[in-house]
C-alpha cells in the first residue's frame, strides 16, 4: 500500500508540475481535498468504533499497556520539540508532525490541508521513515533496552505493520502491549495533530 | 462519532474501498499542490533531511520516554 500511496503523490506532483492537469481540476483540488478528508475522518471514526477486540484487549491487559503509550507520547512530543531547534520548523509545526506517531497517511493529509503541502510532505516522509527505521531497529532496541522500549519507536504502527517484528524479537507479552499501544496512539493522533495546527 | 454509531451495520468491504479511495485522492491532491510549486525540485533535499532528523529524534526520545516511565513505575512499586 505504501508504494501505491507514494505513487499517488508522485502522480499528482508530476501531473501538476508538467501541466497535464486542466485548470478547472487545479481550481477544484481544494474542495475535493476537503470532501476526501471528511470522508477519511468519518471512516477512521468507524474503524475505532468497530474495533471491539482491541477494546477487550485494552481492558484485560496489565499496567504496561498504559505506561508504555504514555512514555511514547511524551518522548515523541519532546523529540519533535527538539527538532524545532535544529531545523527550520516552527515548534508547533514540529509538534504537529511528531503527533502523527508514524501514521503517515493521516498526518500528512491533515497537515497539508491546514499548513500547506510542503509541511504535509515533510510529515509524510518523516512518518514513513519512522515506520521503516522501526522495522530495522527493533532487534537492537530489544537487545540493549528491553522489550517494552522496543514498542516505542513504532508509534501508531505497532497495531499493524510493525507488530510482527515486535512479536518476533520482543515476545508475546510485548506484542500485546504493542497492539494496545498502537490502538491508543491511532486514536490519539487525530486529536493531537489538530491540537498543534 | 457517526462512525461509532454506524459501526455494527456498515459493510466492511465498502468501507475499505471508500477508505482507500479517499486516502489516495487526498495524497494525489497533496501531490498536485506540491507540483504547482515551481521550486519543488530544489526543496526535495531539504524535505528529506528535515524528515530524517525528525524521525530519528522522535524514535530516540520515545525510547527514552518509555525507559524513564517504566523505571519510575518499578521504583515506586518497590
Amino acid at each position: 500500500m505504501i508504494v501505491v500511496m507514494m505513487l499517488a503523490i508522485l502522480a499528482g506532483a508530476s501531473a501538476a508540475y508538467l501541466g497535464y492537469l486542466p485548470e478547472n481540476v487545479l481550481n477544484l483540488s481544494g474542495s475535493l481535498t476537503d470532501w476526501s478528508l471528511i470522508l477519511l475522518l468519518f471512516l477512521i471514526g468507524f474503524d475505532i468504533g468497530n474495533n471491539k477486540q482491541s477494546m477487550k484487549t485494552l481492558m484485560s491487559a496489565d499496567r504496561f499497556t498504559v505506561l508504555v503509550p504514555v512514555g511514547t507520547i511524551l518522548g515523541t512530543l519532546f523529540g519533535g520539540y527538539v527538532v524545532s531547534f535544529i531545523t527550520v520548523l516552527a515548534p508547533r509545526d514540529a509538534l504537529a508532525i511528531a503527533s502523527g506517531f508514524g501514521w503517515y497517511s493521516f498526518s500528512a493529509v491533515m497537515i497539508a490541508q491546514v499548513k500547506g503541502s510542503d509541511l504535509g510532505a515533510i510529515a509524510f516522509l518523516s512518518n514513513v521513515f519512522r515506520e521503516t527505521i522501526t522495522l530495522l531497529c527493533v532487534p537492537f532496541v530489544v537487545k540493549y533496552f528491553g522489550p517494552y522500549a522496543a514498542v516505542a519507536p513504532g508509534g501508531a504502527t505497532t497495531m499493524d505493520v510493525t507488530l510482527p517484528v515486535i512479536e518476533k524479537y520482543a515476545g508475546k507479552r510485548a506484542a500485546i502491549v504493542g497492539f494496545v499501544h498502537g490502538v491508543i496512539l491511532s486514536a490519539l493522533a487525530p486529536v493531537f495533530v489538530p491540537l498543534f495546527l | 462519532m457517526m462512525g461509532m454509531l454506524l459501526a455494527a451495520g456498515f459493510a466492511a468491504k465498502i468501507k475499505n474501498i471508500l477508505f482507500n479511495f479517499s486516502l489516495l485522492a487526498l495524497l494525489f491532491f497533496m501531490g498536485v499542490s506540491l507540483g504547482k510549486d515551481r521550486d519543488i525540485l530544489s526543496k526535495i533535499a531539504d524535505f528529506g533531511i528535515t524528515s530524517g532528523i525528525m524521525s530519528v529524534s522522535v524514535i530516540i526520545f520515545s525510547i527514552i520516554g518509555v525507559l524513564i516511565i517504566t523505571k519510575l513505575f518499578k521504583k515506586a512499586e518497590r
